[in-house]
């Protein structure tokens, strides 16, 4: 059987040129094993062969990242490379966001399987997460290079076998560092069986793995509260889907991707004129009714009448927000933030269906 | 994850909804619990003068909240009973 020919890219301190006063050198290569990679071609035995070690410094890979990755891509090429191997990085943050970098450049151009480690608090691990190359593996590591030996005979395991075409298994099997994407597969026991006995683990202290992890998304500092609402000025914002009668902005019932903004600015509740309700993940038939359940408009003017408040924004902001991409969301979000500050925004409501 | 980029630009904002755990889950900082789902601010069920009543003290809850000080997600319960008298 012919050997698998591997390119192994590392950065300018591995490749044995020098440490930061060398960051700045340009791609470079040679054919043969060099630094970690004379260990790595040892643990993979003779299945595969390291044809060929890319490096390149890791502030020029920052400052020139079409470039260098066009260079290694050529590189891959000409060597009719079949698969990548690169770092292990550990914790160094530059070098790991490198090697995600060509992995997903080499995986989604080329179609070669890739292997990389680092430390699962490298920034690489974000770049990898973000990418979701299904034929990326990112092996974690210690955070540095004394985790040589065991990060290096991980990925050599999963080399040989990825090269011998045995079946990867979920990151959980395998060992590296999750893609965040699901795998579909045939399990004998139904979901029903399978919660409750993540349930009686859980409850009995046992160890058990949860088949949908809870995405962290990081937390926002509280802003301090307002002191006065007397003069403040009040928007109200909706994710209930309440849009203009008709909707003639086309607002889909699923996946938005735009919001707008409608005027109230005569009413003194959502009732005194048409509105339509464009939202597929709850019964709308109240919301249509009365939209006051999602812009709260008439108690509101009631209030600022009052003098609770001072003034109401004479818009309300407005989205479905149904099955939307956290990006997305988050994208609209920023905007509305941005809109609110133009127009003098002091606080807002947001009702969520 | 709106009401988190807004407070990411400086604006206090309140978060109305029925699904609080989830607003919390998510990390919106001043999360007033709504009645339902399909109805965050008031009750259809409820003859249209206490349907009106709790969409006013959900909303009188949220400025109140936004006059006050919170250091992580925080839920606060409207006092409906009140309300309705």
């Amino acid at each position: 059987m012919s050997k698998i020919r591997v390119m192994h890219y590392i950065n300018q301190f591995f490749a044995g040129i020098g440490g930061e006063q060398k960051a700045e050198v340009a791609v470079g290569s040679q054919e043969w094993p060099i630094g970690p990679g004379k260990r790595l071609q040892s643990l993979c035995g003779d299945k595969v062969e390291i044809v060929v070690t890319v490096f390149c410094g890791d502030d020029y890979f920052t400052a020139h990242q079409d470039k260098a990755l066009a260079s290694i891509l050529q590189i891959a090429r000409d060597k009719k490379v079949e698969m990548v191997v690169a770092g292990p990085a550990f914790a160094a943050g530059r070098y790991g966001f490198a090697c995600a970098q060509v992995c997903h450049a080499v995986s989604s151009s080329l179609g070669l399987d890739c292997v990389t480690g680092m430390h699962p608090e490298n920034a690489g691990v974000a770049t990898y997460r973000q990418h979701k190359d299904r034929r990326v593996f990112n092996f974690p590591t210690a955070d540095t290079v004394s985790g040589m030996e065991d990060a290096l005979s991980r990925m050599a395991s999963f080399i040989t076998r990825l090269a011998a075409g045995s079946a990867t298994g979920s990151a959980h099997e395998e060992g590296y560092l999750s893609h965040g994407l699901r795998q579909v597969e045939a399990v004998a026991k139904s979901s029903a069986q399978r919660t409750i006995d993540m349930l009686l683990d859980k409850v009995a202290g046992r160890l058990f793995i949860t088949e949908i992890p809870v995405e962290s998304l990081g937390a926002v500092s509280p802003v301090p509260p307002l002191t006065d609402l007397t003069d403040a000025c009040l928007a109200l914002v909706t994710t209930s889907g309440v849009v203009a009668s008709d909707n003639p902005d086309g607002f889909k019932v699923h996946r938005n991707t735009q919001w707008k903004k409608y005027s109230m600015e005569n009413l003194n509740s959502m009732t005194d004129t048409n509105w339509d309700v464009r939202h597929g993940g709850y019964n709308n038939i109240y919301m249509l009714a009365n939209p006051n359940y999602g812009v709260p408009l008439d108690v509101c003017r009631e209030l600022e009448q009052e003098g609770v408040f001072a003034r109401l924004y004479p818009g309300f902001y407005t989205t479905p927000g149904i099955n939307g991409l956290i990006s997305v969301m988050q994208s609209m979000g920023s905007n509305m933030a941005s809109d609110m500050k133009a127009e003098g925004v002091d606080a807002a409501l947001l009702v969520s269906t | 994850m709106i009401a988190k980029e807004i407070e990411r630009a400086g604006i206090p904002v309140v978060l109305i909804t029925a699904m609080t755990m989830l607003g919390k889950q998510i990390g919106a900082n001043r999360i007033v619990a709504g009645t339902k789902i399909p109805h965050p601010c008031g009750d259809p069920t409820l003859p249209e003068e206490a349907d009106r009543a709790i969409r006013r003290e959900i909303v009188k809850t949220a400025l109140s909240v936004l006059q006050q000080k919170v250091s992580q997600p925080t839920i606060f319960i409207p006092d409906i009973m009140y309300a309705l008298g």
